[in-house]
């Protein structure tokens, strides 16, 4: 096996999920990871290619300019799409639909630094690489995992919630 | 007793404390309430935002408008289409008369059947053979080269192959049958014209018609339009080793499975397959209405992705990992590597090389035949 077809196989699985978590759109995801290994080829040596990979990754996402248009046309999308489950969908796929919506929102809730951090571990980056992509010192990884978790959870309980309200007040 | 370090917790939950500040974690949660207490609760949260994650995994392809990742196509009327066909097809036959001796050929009631050789798509003068001579063979004068026949599906299906022989300078007739058949696609026009035209190419022409008809009738994939030979057959030696060609025109059948998008576009009929039925994860329409296929052994194409202009890059498909089709070059001697993931829409991927890793280029790729060796 080829050392491009290695890089490939090892790491594109976790960082398309990374970005598709972190994007919400897998299309978009894709594009972002294959610029990331075109990048990754151009490069003589990776001392640590998952860290790079991931890091490049997150770099990409950051560009602010085509986050935005794609963003507007994702959310719009997500809209019309959140409008035909109501119609159409079979309650299974409605109420997965929802779920992600509120754990989408609930992660948008979250700092960037802690959203990073949470998506990383997520892919099983130890601490030492996140601190790396994340610019921090490895001594305060556990405590913005610790911190971003626990926001991750409450906002997600804060949705659960609020979309119950909504449910309870659109029956009333 | 230290009050409970919740950042130290999760560090030590996610194991990335050495042993000895693990074994002070552990002391203090197995002697302070407060530290169990604690411990508890993050394992709970790193439970949950784990199950949160997961559930952003569900997000369907596709989503972006098509405006957004592709450039839209361009229609042409149907009218361009058939002056385009009448002036290559009769430029094609122009050609092959003047590039040919003046050799007069016998031909039998029914073609002779002729190992399929595969050929590269067009450009190309349309090459020569010498058809064996036959008991009722009829002598055919020389102006008759570089006939065209059109045969229509249903003919081919109900009669014997076309034979070989002529009554018309092939100029003219090429031009009659170019015209019959701009009318009749005219004439179609209407829902077919919204499937563009596939083009299955064979060579010799002398391959029988019904042969073909047969099999590509049997495609589930495509359904045949028509026949259309080309080429001329000359007994001369120079004309020998000259090759004509067969051009099926068929039209894809709309495949309603979930990840495949019916579209028109070139495939090759090899010896004993149709590259198109082979058993493919997806296929879609490329930027020009290619078909676009993830098939080891198939070739592709390359296109800039940003700019969708070709590259003139042709690479083979090598091997299928997961919806990751991997290419190899044509030639042994290339560095050149690549891979495409199958999209719904599109093949997309990068070719690069090996070991500089230069000039590499994020790229879609359309099936198209492979160009003989």
């Amino acid at each position: 096996m080829s050392d491009t077809e290695r890089l490939f196989t090892t790491y594109h699985p976790a960082l398309v999920r990374y970005l598709t978590r972190r994007l919400g759109d897998r299309d978009w995801a894709e594009d972002i990871a294959q610029e990331t290994f075109v990048r990754a080829l151009r490069q003589e040596h990776l001392v640590n290619e998952r860290a790079w990979l991931f890091a490049v990754a997150s770099n990409l996402v950051r560009d602010e300019a085509r986050k935005d248009v794609r963003r507007r046309e994702h959310l719009a999308l997500l809209a019309a799409d959140a409008r035909d489950a109501h119609v159409e969908g079979p309650d299974v796929a409605l109420e997965r639909a929802l779920e992600a919506g509120d754990a989408r929102r609930a992660l948008d809730t979250l700092a960037e630094r802690d959203r990073q951090a949470l998506l990383l571990r997520a892919e099983g980056l130890d601490y030492p690489e996140i601190s790396d992509i994340l610019g921090i010192a490895v001594g305060s990884v556990g405590t913005t995992l610790s911190r971003a978790r626990r926001r991750l959870a409450e906002s997600y309980e804060a949705q659960v919630a609020a979309r119950a309200q909504r449910g309870r007040n659109a029956a009333s | 007793m230290p009050l409970p370090d919740e950042g130290l917790i999760h560090t030590w939950l996610d194991g990335q404390l050495s042993a000895d500040e693990a074994a002070r974690v552990e002391h203090l949660i197995a002697t302070d309430a407060e530290w169990a207490a604690a411990a508890a609760e993050a394992r709970g949260l790193v439970a949950a935002s784990s199950r949160i994650l997961s559930a952003l995994d569900d997000v369907p392809r596709g989503v972006l408008p098509a405006a957004a990742t592709r450039r839209p196509l361009r229609r042409l009327p149907w009218w361009t289409k058939a002056a385009a066909a009448i002036v290559v097809i009769a430029g094609t036959s122009t050609l092959v008369l003047e590039r040919t001796p003046a050799p007069t050929i016998t031909a039998g009631p029914a073609a002779p059947v002729v190992p399929v050789v595969p050929v590269v798509v067009p450009p190309s003068p349309p090459p020569a053979r010498t058809l064996p001579e036959v008991p009722s063979a009829k002598r055919v004068e020389p102006a008759q080269r570089g006939r065209v026949d059109v045969v229509r599906a249903d003919q081919a299906k109900a009669s014997p192959p076309p034979a070989a022989v002529v009554e018309k300078p092939a100029a003219e007739r090429t031009v009659e049958r170019t015209v019959e058949l701009a009318a009749e696609r005219a004439a179609e026009k209407g829902q077919r014209e919204s499937q563009p035209v596939q083009q299955v190419q064979e060579s010799p022409a002398t391959r029988q018609a019904s042969n073909l008809v047969a099999r590509l009738g049997s495609q589930p994939a495509l359904s045949l339009q028509s026949v259309v030979v080309t080429g001329l057959a000359a007994p001369s030696d120079a004309a020998r080793s000259m090759e004509p060609q067969a051009e099926v025109k068929a039209r894809p059948v709309v495949d309603t499975t979930p990840r495949a998008v019916g579209g028109g576009g070139v495939a090759r009929v090899a010896r004993d397959q149709v590259m198109a039925k082979a058993a493919a994860p997806v296929m879609s329409p490329g930027p020009a209405g290619e078909l676009a296929v993830a098939t080891p052994g198939a070739c592709y194409l390359l296109r800039d992705s940003r700019t969708l202009a070709a590259t003139g890059v042709i690479m083979r498909g090598d091997r299928l990992v997961g919806d990751t089709l991997f290419l190899a070059p044509l030639s042994s001697a290339s560095t050149t590597r690549g891979w495409v993931v199958a999209h719904e829409t599109v093949l997309r991927g990068v070719l690069t090389t090996e070991p500089e890793a230069r000039g590499m280029l994020l790229v879609t790729a359309t099936m198209t035949p492979c160009p003989l060796p």
